[in-house]
């Protein structure tokens, strides 16, 4: 008898216990929601960017390229009194950081030391943001299963403009971006940027492209420099990351993919009535041990065949695009360094926040397909 | 009785229970429904662009040049159709929805046929006399046998009078003069010659 009570009080707590699940979830989603949508400001947009990274980081691969980030682009502005970029971010938020209007060598290095140290805590917070590479984002569940090859991700996350009347070639050619973050630690830290940013056991890299700040680049079309003369310098502060997948690894997320679809077979077989799974079983192997059925099951091998030749393919060049990408780093003593002569197996891709000039074309080469709108 | 209560129990706890599953199956397909929506359209990107557009020109003064770096509307830009085009007030050939003022458009195809319907095209009134919407680029057509025919001008490139939105990332320049707003790109990737209006 008092089994049979236990019995019944147990089958009654179920639909309660139910009820308190649905509502802990439901209050947890409207709890994220109101914590997203009501950060503002300067620390808001970096928490609620770090919060939606860590999300699309955590939600499971297949899913997760519909996962949307919630990060924007920081705008910077460095530029004399009463300057505001106007040509990079009129009518758009900005930080504005002042720089003094002289000339003479030691005033205009003052203002290049403040830009190396504006980009130094911008490609910091950046870093930061994106889990410090230790967080893998992929922009297709595709490339997992190697149906596609494998893409960067990619963000934009600042864009620092220079607006010094026309000084600007003068003041970048002063900037020793690498020296500064091999020779400086972020606020509170007991590593320098380098340090931070390079840590070998993840494959993560800094690299800053000098030829950017040192005229060869930006300056080599002549549009360029009349643009840059006249209305200011910008640059980008981007973080990409590239996983290639090894054969293993696809084979892995090819059977755990495989597995998922037949227990869902299995699941739903299951509840079809046991007339309906006669039938159509014996449908099926009457189909499959027909002339026409062993044709088609031939077909599928063949089928099978190519797909993995294609998978194949698609890895080789995804491992290609990674050694691609992550080919010359700035090591933690601050050389431009070949990955591959410093012994790092570029083909297992890489993370790196870098430092490029603002150009469309330019990212373009890096960040195929910003995650955020510039 | 003893018996009905029995089953009056097990009837109470079999419907509870059919209840709190219709209500999970709900709740599971309204958030696939919302996860499935979170990815913007085409269309809502597009129209994103038109906002960007119009709030940059707003804040220009006369004299004034800025950048806007725009993201294509599409996830696969190299197909993309989707352009920016743009009409002064007393140009012919505008779509009827800009009424009598110059307008902005963001449409999905060429004209102003594509820009006159609401669910293809999104357009924005502008403060200025005429406008003009230029890319340089160079075009191509296509001949059988997978065989291109090239189209270059004596100056290397030729001029559309629309922007493609062909690329992951454009720089589209805006300059307002008194009387005109310009928006233009440089070097743009190469596009198929009836993607060039003229």
């Amino acid at each position: 008898m008092e089994k049979r009570v236990k019995k019944i009080r147990r089958a009654q707590l179920a639909p309660a216990t139910l009820i308190t699940m649905v509502l802990v979830i439901l209050g947890f989603i409207i709890l994220l929601y109101v914590l997203i949508s009501t950060s503002a400001g300067e620390d808001g947009e970096y928490n609620a960017c770090k919060l939606s990274v860590l999300t699309k980081a955590s939600t499971p691969d297949i899913v997760q390229e519909r996962v949307p980030l919630n990060c924007r682009t920081n705008k910077v502005c460095l530029g004399y009194d009463g300057k505001d970029c106007d040509n990079s971010f009129a009518g758009e938020k900005i930080e504005k950081v002042e720089i003094k209007e002289c000339s003479g060598d030691t005033c205009i290095s003052d203002s290049a030391r403040k830009f190396e140290e504006i980009a130094a805590k911008q490609m910091y917070r950046c870093w930061d943001m994106m889990g410090e590479g230790k967080l893998k984002m992929y922009n297709d569940a595709d490339i997992k299963l190697g149906l596609q090859s494998a893409d960067n991700f990619c963000m934009i996350c600042t864009r620092i403009a220079v607006d010094a009347e026309g000084k600007e070639k003068e003041l970048l050619d002063k900037v020793d971006l690498p020296g500064y973050l091999k020779g400086n630690k972020p606020e509170g830290e007991s590593e320098t940027y380098l340090q931070k940013f390079t840590d070998k056991s993840i494959n993560a890299y800094a690299r800053v492209d000098e030829a950017s700040f040192k005229g060869s680049n930006i300056y080599a079309n002549k549009d360029n420099i009349d643009y840059i003369e006249n209305k200011g310098a910008e640059f980008a502060v981007i973080y990409t990351q590239i996983n290639p997948q090894s054969y293993q690894q696809v084979l892995d997320n090819l059977f755990k993919a495989g597995a998922t679809m037949a227990g869902g077979g299995f699941v739903l077989s299951a509840f079809a009535p046991s007339s309906v799974q006669g039938v159509v079983g014996g449908a099926a192997s009457r189909v499959l041990l027909s002339p026409a059925g062993l044709y088609v099951a031939g077909a599928a091998a063949i089928g099978a065949v190519v797909e993995g030749v294609y998978i194949a393919s698609n890895i080789y060049e995804s491992k290609t695009a990674a050694a691609g990408y992550c080919g010359e780093f700035t090591n933690s003593q601050g050389e431009s360094q070949d990955a591959k002569k410093g012994g790092v197996n570029t083909a297992q891709g890489c993370s790196m926040v870098q430092v490029v000039p603002y150009d469309s074309k330019e990212i373009i080469k890096y960040c195929k397909k910003p995650a955020n709108k510039p | 009785m003893i018996k009905n209560k029995k089953g009056e129990d097990k009837l109470l706890s079999e419907f509870l229970g059919v209840i709190i599953a219709i209500i999970a199956v709900g709740i599971l397909v309204y958030a696939g429904y919302k996860f499935y929506s979170l990815m913007p359209s085409e269309f809502d990107n597009a129209k994103n662009i038109a906002d960007s557009l119009e709030s940059k020109i707003k804040v220009l003064d006369a004299g004034d040049s800025t950048k806007n770096t725009i993201q294509s509307p599409c996830r696969e830009p190299g197909v993309c159709k989707w352009n920016i085009q743009g009409w002064g007030k007393d140009q012919p050939g505008r779509p009827d929805r800009c009424f009598f003022d110059s307008c902005i458009c963001v449409c999905n195809g060429l004209g102003s046929e594509a820009c006159q319907d609401s669910r293809t095209g999104i357009c924005r009134k502008v403060e200025a006399e005429n406008v003009d919407v230029k890319m340089s680029t160079r075009t191509f057509s296509s001949l059988e046998g997978g065989k291109i025919e090239a189209y270059v001008d004596e100056g290397g490139n030729e001029v559309c009078k629309n922007i493609a939105l062909k690329s992951a990332l454009i720089d589209v320049k805006i300059f307002k003069e008194k009387d005109k707003l310009t928006l233009s790109l440089e070097n743009a990737n190469w596009i198929e010659k009836e993607e060039c209006a003229k």
